[in-house]
């Protein structure tokens, strides 16, 4: 008799907990937007630094579970904004914090793991509960090998793939956005990743993932997942509503490099030729692209710029989950692609690879940590450095892909916006005033006009000047007459090497033929190019076998003015700027110091951290 | 006549005597007791093989339903439900025969919880008076504290384009310029800096990002405040640092912050309230702590 009167009462706060959780959001949604329009927040017309990640996975993320990671987005904040957190039994914490962060979880079973393992959700007493909390080998395999069936073949297992899990996952993720947003200290987006990767004839993985990031949290009450589509258009279309329904949003592609030529192709995935239309709704959709993370750098690959001498970076060759190297050809790294968007542009008068960059981590452990001397692993128990040392060090191939040495600890977005707060984050984000750095916080200003001149970076106000006179990076370059002149800027990380040079790179498209050009355009020290025009190297300070370094070579800050001596005024250009630091000792470095083992072979021992600009675009008067 | 009534009072005699004898009235009583005892516990045996589907329970059903999957379950869903419900009664209800609740952890977890949820929050917590807020503030000064924040001017000394060692000196020549001065701010005696000259309210947390996690960052927190110390070590070289303020790890100021002390407050009250409510029920056992005896 006393069982009911409990359980009507347990339902009724279940219904009350129900409508609670929906009044909460619109209280909340009230709530920050009062916060951010709030007028205690200073803002700087000439615009902040600002550094977060933009691609973050918790043990929401099915696969990051199955990884092991236990942390949620609660703990993903809390450890941006510098709090201690714990992860895999290590007390780990940023040496210095993240001004902004958006948590991206796979929208593909989002949260759905997490329920299925909880012994009071709502799978608890199902066969599914007791497959998936088995300690059992053989039912690991069953569930892990299910998801990997799953995802492979892009249909979900309707029994895990249930909408209110899903929803109230989102909800959650929402939530802990809304918490953590602080105007004026600290950014929490909301956002979430649409993991759509089509096979190809070998049925391996070809990726197009994107993280769609919004701009405030009227956002749609499910994510759209590549379980819905797997194309990116419609992923578009699902954008365009959300967008005139609730909050602004973008999308950001990513990991070009293991898309086997699909992420930059010259036709849709539909197999259809490329279109104006396509190339504006590309844009208008998916401004930035994401140039350096975990799994490598997109920019270029050696075999592409042969006489790029810092090309051979951080490369990430095999297809995800296989042992296939992808197509490195066509189609998949950003600085070739900036030149078949502009042939592109010559014949449909549109560009649909005008991207702007930007940096994450795509770490699958609830925390963005990605500092090279305070590197813990990053896919759980997968990579976790503090009990696998040895085999990460040895390492050199693995049955699924890279082997954890190759992951990278990287990397950040920095962006120029006048305040840190969800508004001018995202704005900074769409007009692509922002960069990407494989880590470090970096600062770089790039600005192109047609009147600067080279004393103008010797005023106090020369920043106020350029932003008057010219366009700052991931603007177009209006028209003007005589040669696009460029003011460069980058300031160290007090925390990392100093600065060896900073380089303009040249794309230019003329009659359906595109060329690179690297300039470089200030560098330290007193160096003198040789008759060829190359720099000498800024030289090497690293103890290998300590993993230490000084900063007695590079500079801590580097400013120049440039004008392009080749410039054709009847040729499309795409014009960014790179920054290199000084060589420093990468994780593995530190971590086979650390244990006294050798270094890994099969990576580089010392690395030059970088950071790239968003472009500024020159197109021809027709 | 009258021997028939002498039998009778015989019989009455010896019945007398039979049922004086203590241990037959034992016998009796006791078979009594069985036969009442059996009839009782066939009554729980038969009521125990009953499930009883009221229209209560399917009121639930479909509550539970509703609040779930945000609909009505349809005529199929609701019989499959009521089907499923049998099902787990009598599984229930075996598994509590064979004594499978016993130990599990899982059980004890979730009786557990639903004890705590039944037990907590029972009492409305009054709103705080303005002085309990003021006393509450005021005695718990570790939920409020803010990081200590420090206001500097500084003096930068680059080693770009020189080295290190000169940098350090330049900036030493410049401290015994300082030193016996009135000056505080001098920032045009070293070289251009990157970023600001003039600090406020920076954070610990503050000078790791803008200065880098290096030796500067002690000397801001520890070193005596107005007078010229250095050079320290940044991220980007040697400075000297005239520290104009440094505020301890303060309070949030309590007017400016009532309705975050109030939730504080409310949730303290809340806690509270929950372990003095528990701290009842505890009191009614006897805790042994084995595990000490050992030691």
């Amino acid at each position: 008799m006393k069982l009911i009167p409990a359980l009507s009462l347990a339902i009724v706060c279940i219904g009350l907990a129900y409508c609670n959780g929906n009044n909460s959001t619109t209280k909340v949604e009230e709530k920050s937007t009062t916060d951010t329009t709030s007028a205690e927040v200073a803002v700087n017309p000439l615009r902040n630094c600002y550094f977060g990640d933009l691609h973050l996975h918790t043990a929401l993320s099915a696969d990051a579970n199955f990884f092991g990671a236990t942390l949620l987005p609660e703990d993903s904040y809390k450890f941006a904004m510098g709090e201690e957190v714990e992860y895999l039994g290590q007390k780990v914490k940023r040496i210095a914090p993240l001004d902004f962060l958006a948590v991206t979880d796979h929208s593909e079973y989002l949260g759905a793991i997490v329920a299925v393992r909880d012994p009071n959700g709502p799978f608890a007493g199902t066969e599914l509960y007791r497959q998936y909390t088995s300690k059992d080998q053989k039912d690991v395999a069953k569930s892990f090998g299910g998801f990997v069936a799953d995802m492979s073949a892009n249909k979900p297992n309707s029994e895990l793939n249930k909408p209110e899990v899903i929803k109230s996952a989102w909800q959650r993720v929402i939530n802990a956005a809304n918490t953590y947003n602080k105007p004026g200290k600290f950014t929490a987006l909301v956002g979430y990743e649409w993991t759509s990767a089509p096979n190809n004839a070998s049925k391996h993985s070809q990726n197009l993932h994107r993280c769609v990031i919004f701009k405030g949290d009227k956002v749609p009450d499910i994510p759209f997942s590549s379980f819905d589509s797997q194309d990116p258009e419609n992923l578009w279309t699902y954008l365009e509503n959300a967008r005139k329904t609730g909050s602004d949003v973008l999308a950001v592609p990513h990991n070009g490099n293991v898309s086997n030529g699909l992420m930059f192709d010259t036709k849709t995935l539909s197999d259809k030729p490329l279109t104006k239309d396509y190339a504006q709704r590309r844009m208008a959709n998916e401004p930035l692209t994401e140039v350096m993370q975990g799994k490598g750098q997109s920019e270029t690959h050696p075999s592409l710029s042969p006489n790029d001498e810092f090309a051979n970076y951080e490369l990430f060759e095999i297809l995800l989950g296989s042992n296939e190297r992808g197509n490195l050809k066509k189609g998949s790294y950003i600085r070739q692609a900036y030149g078949t968007g502009q042939e592109l542009q010559e014949k449909l008068g549109a560009n649909p690879f005008k991207y702007g960059v930007e940096g994450g981590t795509d770490y699958h452990s609830g925390i963005s940590a990605n500092e090279e001397n305070n590197y813990p692993g990053s896919h759980g128990t997968q990579d976790n450095v503090a009990q696998n040392y040895k085999m990460i060090l040895s390492a050199g191939e693995s049955v699924a892909g890279e082997p954890p040495t190759r992951l990278s600890a990287a990397g950040l977005t920095g962006v120029w916006a006048e305040s840190n707060t969800r508004d001018a984050i995202f704005d900074a984000l769409k007009r692509k005033e922002c960069f990407a750095t494989s880590g470090p916080r970096l600062k770089v200003r790039l600005f192109a006009g047609w009147s600067y001149n080279a004393d103008l970076l010797k005023q106090t106000d020369w920043v106020k000047q350029a932003y008057a006179e010219g366009v700052p990076m991931g603007a177009d370059l209006p028209a003007g007459a005589g040669k696009p002149k460029f003011l460069v800027q980058a300031i160290k990380d007090p925390n990392s090497g100093n600065l060896d040079r900073i380089q303009i790179i040249k794309v230019t498209t003329k009659n359906g033929k595109s060329t690179e050009k690297i300039y470089d355009v200030v560098w330290s020290g007193g160096r003198k190019p040789d008759a060829k025009g190359k720099l000498p190297a800024v030289g090497n300070t690293v103890d290998i076998k300590a993993a230490t370094y000084t900063n007695t070579i590079g500079a801590v800050e580097l400013i120049g003015y440039w004008e392009d001596p080749d410039f054709d005024p009847q040729s499309y250009v795409t014009y960014y700027a790179r920054v290199i630091e000084i060589p420093t000792p990468r994780w593995s470095t530190y971590l086979a110091a650390k244990h006294n083992l050798p270094v890994n072979k099969t990576v580089d021992a010392t690395i030059q951290e970088r950071a790239w600009t968003s472009p500024v675009w020159y197109t021809p008067s027709k | 006549m009258r021997g028939k009534q002498l039998r009778m009072l015989y019989l009455i005699m010896i019945m007398k005597r039979i049922f004086s004898e203590p241990l037959l009235q034992f016998f009796v009583l006791g078979s009594l007791l069985y036969l009442l005892v059996s009839f009782v516990q066939s009554k729980r045996e038969r009521q125990s093989k009953e499930i009883v589907v009221d229209n209560e329970r399917i009121g639930l059903l479909i509550s539970n339903y509703k609040n779930q999957m945000g609909v009505l379950p349809t005529k199929e869903q609701l019989d499959a439900m009521i089907e499923n419900y049998i099902h787990q009664e009598i599984a229930y209800r075996e598994a509590k025969k064979m004594g499978l609740d016993n130990d599990d952890e899982i059980i004890r977890r979730r009786l557990s919880q639903k004890f705590d949820f039944l037990k907590t929050d029972l009492k409305e917590i009054p709103l705080p008076t303005g002085q309990q807020l003021k006393d509450f503030y005021q005695n718990n000064p570790s939920l409020f504290q803010t990081d200590g924040t420090v206001n500097f001017s500084h003096i930068f000394f680059t080693a770009d384009n020189s080295n290190d060692s000169i940098a350090k000196e330049r900036a030493f020549f410049v401290l015994q310029q300082l030193k016996n001065s009135a000056v505080q701010r001098a920032p045009e005696k070293g070289d251009k800096f990157v970023l600001q000259y003039d600090y406020t309210e920076q954070t610990p947390l503050d000078i790791k990002q803008s200065f880098g996690d290096k030796p500067i960052l002690d000397s801001l927190f520890s070193a005596p405040v107005h007078t010229w110390i250095g050079p320290v070590q940044s991220g980007y070289g040697w400075h000297l640092l005239y520290i104009v303020k440094r505020a301890n790890a303060s309070l949030i100021p309590l007017e400016a912050n009532k309705d975050i002390v109030k939730a504080k407050y409310m949730e303290t009250a809340k806690d509270e309230q929950n372990k003095k409510a528990f701290g009842q029920v505890e009191k009614s056992y006897i805790i042994k702590r084995t595990y000490l005896d050992n030691k």
